[in-house]
């Protein structure tokens, strides 16, 4: 997947809104459904000029699964798995996904690294999972352990340049990622007003999507 | 008595008044030629124009006559002398600058003569497409729809399907050709949906700390969940479906009570927007009938049972008309390895709804409703048919995204062209259903 001497990185589904958010810099209010899936093409950066590629392939429709899930997973070098930090169910199903993960890549030379992404962390006074059960995961696992808003676009910008470092094995400083924190901005939301707002992605659409 | 001379008497007076006051209130429609007036009164009005400022001198009065347009650059700029206390041009200049001025107003003039031109042409072409559609509707009220059984297989029914329905019969025409045969009534869709508004009753609102009952209870919750977010994800820039939208609690009702007939389908992405498009086309008691019915189609419901394995046959068959009609892109899009089922699930789940926009989305459906799954994936064929060239030129993401986001533009007439041009007919072979009732999947038959 190469591009004319670019590093060109294929990442795997993360929910929607942090997608969109990291795409275009906009979280949709209102954003779209995702049935089947969607593609993003996202230029980054890391130290030493090195500028990356990103595909991102967002898989948050419900109505993909089993044989075709294999399909885009496979052959990805990172994966972002997402949950909400407000709903236990979305974290409990990321068990699932990340055995899905770990078996469509049996096979593959390549093993994709793969970030644990709590979000809605501007959520935090609605939080249901603890943080140590986050950790406790990630380094059971061997992975990358990360949390953001996609509503506020914290950290959402670093969290796909540390998968991206990760895999090329570039080591970020910590200029660099404070840099980066505060890159993508963030609007106002009238939570009284937009339901979807309040809400911006169901439970399942973090990694969890497909039953 | 009395009491009927008193309404006798008001009448002429009323008629008389008009006709007092009838002179200056035709210069409001000054150009419209009046049909069955006096005939005075055109004279007025001609009065009344040519009363209007500096306008009967003039040489613009002739042109504006015609063309019915004001040349607004001629009149905002105009050429001026100095000011009498600077030194005045020299002739020479003075004569340079006439010049200029003059060629710039004529260029204007002509840009804006083309305007003038281009927009009465789209005017006419507009009357044009308004009065074809409603003869069509003519045809399709007094001819086609009272002789339904004997006409809808005709010929000349079939020609007049493929231009498209005309808006005020669509949903008719759709009920029809959906048919009923799942014999849902009015009275069926009130039980479901006063079954379903219960269980939002039982349901609590958000309970953060809700214990997960098993599987399945967790699961309707969720998809009751899923339901409220995906009605205000539903066309959203057509703001009708959304909280506070004159429809979003019809969407609403017809998907809960689908939950509530089909349990076992329940509620899948995708559906919302099937609703949608049909509740835009018909009364929600309808709207439901014919959603329920097109889901029970074999290809609907092959997808929203969300049964890979028949997904993957319809994907497969796909393949085999895509190879016949367009060898040279198929071979592109092996080569990039991009299979159908990342842009023909949005697709087909939407029935194109929700990629197409939306009166294009209605053309394909009506034929759809005439040719059924075939034609779904016929307008696949035809949009990558449109979209050849482009997508040669591109790689697999590129192609990915232009195929899951399509161009907000499509050209409807040429789109139809592309998809006529598309045989469903590979060696001999056709796109037929399997005859077996359990699985309804599509074979290629001799």
């Amino acid at each position: 997947m190469d591009t004319q001497g670019i590093p060109s990185l294929h990442f795997c589904r993360v929910c929607t809104s942090l997608v969109t958010r990291f795409a275009q810099e906009a979280f949709g209010k209102q954003y779209k459904q995702t049935i089947g899936l969607d593609f993003f093409l996202k230029r980054i950066s890391l130290p030493g000029n090195l500028n990356v590629t990103l595909q991102v392939w967002d898989i948050g429709g419900q109505t993909l699964g089993g044989k075709m899930l294999d399909k885009y997973i496979y052959g990805a070098h990172g994966v972002l798995l997402v949950y909400d930090i407000t709903n236990h169910q979305s974290f409990e199903n990321l068990e699932d996904w990340f055995s899905m993960v770990k078996k469509a890549n049996e096979e593959s030379e390549i093993q994709p690294v793969v970030s644990l992404i709590g979000n809605k962390i501007d959520m935090e006074h609605m939080r249901t999972v603890k943080a140590d059960k986050h950790q406790r995961f990630c380094q059971e696992n061997g992975l990358v352990s990360q949390f953001v808003s996609a509503k506020t676009g914290d950290s959402v910008y670093l969290c796909f340049q540390r998968v991206a470092a990760e895999i090329l094995g570039v080591k970020l400083n910590k200029a660099e990622i404070e840099q980066s924190q505060r890159v993508v901005k963030a609007d106002i939301v009238n939570y009284s007003q937009d339901a979807a707002a309040r809400t911006p992605n169901p439970p399942r659409s973090s990694m969890c999507v497909v039953q | 008595m009395t009491s009927f001379c008193c309404d006798l008497i008001p009448v002429p007076v009323r008629d008389s008044h008009p006709a007092e006051h009838r002179d200056p209130g035709w210069k409001l429609f000054g150009k419209i030629p009046p049909r069955d007036g006096p005939i005075k009164d055109p004279k007025s009005i001609q009065k009344v124009e040519s009363a209007g400022p500096g306008n009967s001198t003039s040489p613009r009065h002739g042109v504006r006559k015609n063309l019915d347009f004001e040349p607004l650059s001629t009149t905002a700029l105009i050429l001026e002398d100095r000011p009498a206390n600077l030194p005045a041009k020299p002739a020479e200049e003075a004569q340079k600058h006439r010049q200029q001025y003059e060629e710039m107003v004529a260029q204007a003039k002509k840009r804006e003569l083309k305007e003038a031109q281009k927009r009465r042409k789209q005017l006419e072409d507009r009357c044009k497409l308004e009065e074809s559609i409603g003869t069509a509707a003519q045809i399709w009220n007094l001819e086609i729809l009272p002789n339904w059984s004997t006409t809808c297989t005709s010929r000349r029914v079939r020609d007049l399907w493929w231009q498209g329905i005309p808006p005020s019969v669509r949903g008719k025409v759709w009920s029809l050709a959906v048919g009923n045969d799942l014999n849902i009534t009015h009275e069926l869709y009130s039980i479901c949906l006063s079954r379903a508004k219960e269980k939002w009753r039982c349901t609590p609102t958000h309970s953060v700390e809700a214990e997960p009952e098993g599987p399945g209870s967790s699961d309707r919750e969720s998809s009751l969940e899923l339901i409220k977010l995906d009605i205000s994800r539903t066309f959203p820039h057509l703001c009708i479906f959304q909280q506070g939208g004159p429809y979003h609690d019809v969407l609403h009702s017809i998907l809960g009570a689908y939950t509530c007939y089909r349990p076992d389908v329940g509620y899948v992405q995708g559906m919302s927007f099937i609703a949608a498009v049909l509740i835009l086309n018909l009364d929600t008691a309808d709207a439901f009938i014919a959603f329920a019915n097109l889901l029970n189609k074999p290809c609907q419901m092959a997808f929203f049972r969300v049964d890979h394995s028949l997904m993957l046959t319809y994907f497969a068959a796909f393949e085999v008309f895509f190879e016949e009609n367009l060898p040279k892109l198929f071979a592109h899009f092996r080569k990039n390895s991009l299979t159908p089922d990342i842009y023909l699930i949005d697709w087909i789940f939407t029935l194109y709804s929700k990629s197409l926009p939306l009166d294009l989305a209605c053309r394909v459906w009506d034929v759809f409703c005439r040719d059924s799954e075939e034609f779904l994936f016929r307008t696949g064929l035809g949009l990558l048919r449109l979209y050849q060239d482009v997508l040669t030129t591109m790689d697999f993401i590129h192609m990915a995204q232009f195929l899951t986001r399509l161009p907000d533009f499509i050209p409807a007439e040429q789109l139809f062209q592309h998809i006529a041009a598309i045989h469903m007919t590979s060696r001999n072979r056709k796109w037929t259903l399997q005859k077996d009732p359990e699985r309804g999947s599509p074979v290629l038959k001799r």
